[in-house]
């Protein structure tokens, strides 16, 4: 079984790999777009010494850095709404050949879902990699920063894409003849 | 109940995404330069130019990748519209009734979405202050890359061999 899966892991992979690397690339971004307005919003409070003028624009970048990421994930459903249709033939396939259907919207949660969070992750360390005094900047904020972006692009990405992928299993034409 | 048609539903939600995501991209030079007091401006004049030229960057960083998202999404549901091409053909219609059938049943609802979301966002730009041409000239990007891709699709189809229907046939 794990030996199936394995091979159904580096069947999708290699067969999903334009979209599987667009959905990483844009996820990168996004990551690296948050951090920029992360850091936007912890310089311009700086400058201002916190006053309370400062407070509104900076709460307003902070929230934005958030929105970057929904947008993408949006782009990653579209991505897999559009390749519906194929979807729903591999999955017919697979599960011909005695893989379960929740074992292929595993692998491809994994697919869509896990490695553009990876992708995310990095894209945050992207900047504060290349941007020197970023880290300086944030100082204590960094843990927070990270951890709250994450959850929120985690969150997004972990409901959105599975419920898509399992509205694809639901309506393949293997499942409904097996039910 | 029988499933809407929409083939290209994917296309409108990147298209308006990436037009608002290029919007966040300018409003954030905007935001932190509100968010310094004005007796403060002058001796920050480095740090605003730094953060305005990293977001013009990244709003053309975005523009670039919505175009290449954009691409793919449409390179993937080439299929579902190269059917409709074919049916067309198969029934008789001459290429350029095939194509306004094809802008008429596909590129609306897409054509919609970026046009909505380049007017919302150049509206804002204007109240902001910000370059409002850019997202515009990204939505027409889009627009052209949809009409291209569209005409590359027809004429390819046309350009096979078997398959004709009889010159004078009805589709639609």
């Amino acid at each position: 079984m794990v030996a199936k899966v394995q091979g159904l892991m580096r069947i999708e992979l290699a067969s999903h790999a334009p979209t599987i690397i667009v959905s990483c690339v844009a996820m990168g971004f996004a990551g690296y777009l948050a951090t920029f307005f992360e850091n936007a919003s912890w310089v311009a409070a700086e400058a201002a010494g916190t006053t309370s003028p400062s407070f509104a624009p900076s709460a307003i970048l902070v929230a934005m850095a958030t929105l970057p990421s929904i947008f993408v994930v949006l782009g990653v459903y579209a991505l897999i709404d559009a390749n519906e249709e194929a979807l729903r033939y591999e999955v017919g396939v697979f599960c011909s050949q005695g893989l379960d259907g929740d074992t292929v919207i595993d692998v491809w949660s994994a697919l869509y879902g896990w490695l553009p969070i990876a992708a995310y992750f990095l894209g945050l360390l992207g900047y504060l990699a290349f941007t020197p005094g970023v880290i300086a900047n944030l100082q204590s904020g960094l843990p927070d920063i990270i951890t709250g972006l994450f959850f929120i692009t985690g969150m997004a990405t972990l409901i959105l894409i599975p419920f898509k992928l399992n509205g694809v299993l639901k309506t393949s034409p293997y499942t409904v003849v097996r039910s | 109940m029988a499933r809407r048609h929409r083939p290209l539903r994917a296309v409108s939600l990147v298209f308006a995404g990436f037009v608002t995501l290029v919007l966040l991209s300018q409003l954030s030079a905007h935001f932190f330069a509100e968010a310094i007091p004005k007796h403060l401006l002058v001796e920050n004049a480095a740090v605003i130019a730094g953060i305005q030229q990293t977001s013009t960057e990244l709003a053309f960083a975005a523009a670039a990748l919505g175009l290449v998202f954009a691409g793919a999404v449409l390179i993937i549901a080439r299929q579902k519209v190269a059917a409709d091409v074919d049916t067309y053909r198969a029934t008789g219609l001459p290429p350029s009734s095939a194509f306004l059938r094809l802008l008429r049943s596909h590129s609306v609802a897409p054509l919609a979405w970026v046009a909505g979301a380049a007017a919302v966002t150049a509206l804002v730009d204007i109240d902001f202050g910000l370059n409002a041409l850019f997202p515009i000239d990204l939505a027409v990007s889009f627009a052209a890359l949809l009409v291209v891709w569209l005409a590359f699709l027809t004429s390819l189809s046309f350009s096979q061999r078997g398959f004709e229907g009889r010159p004078g046939g009805r589709a639609g």
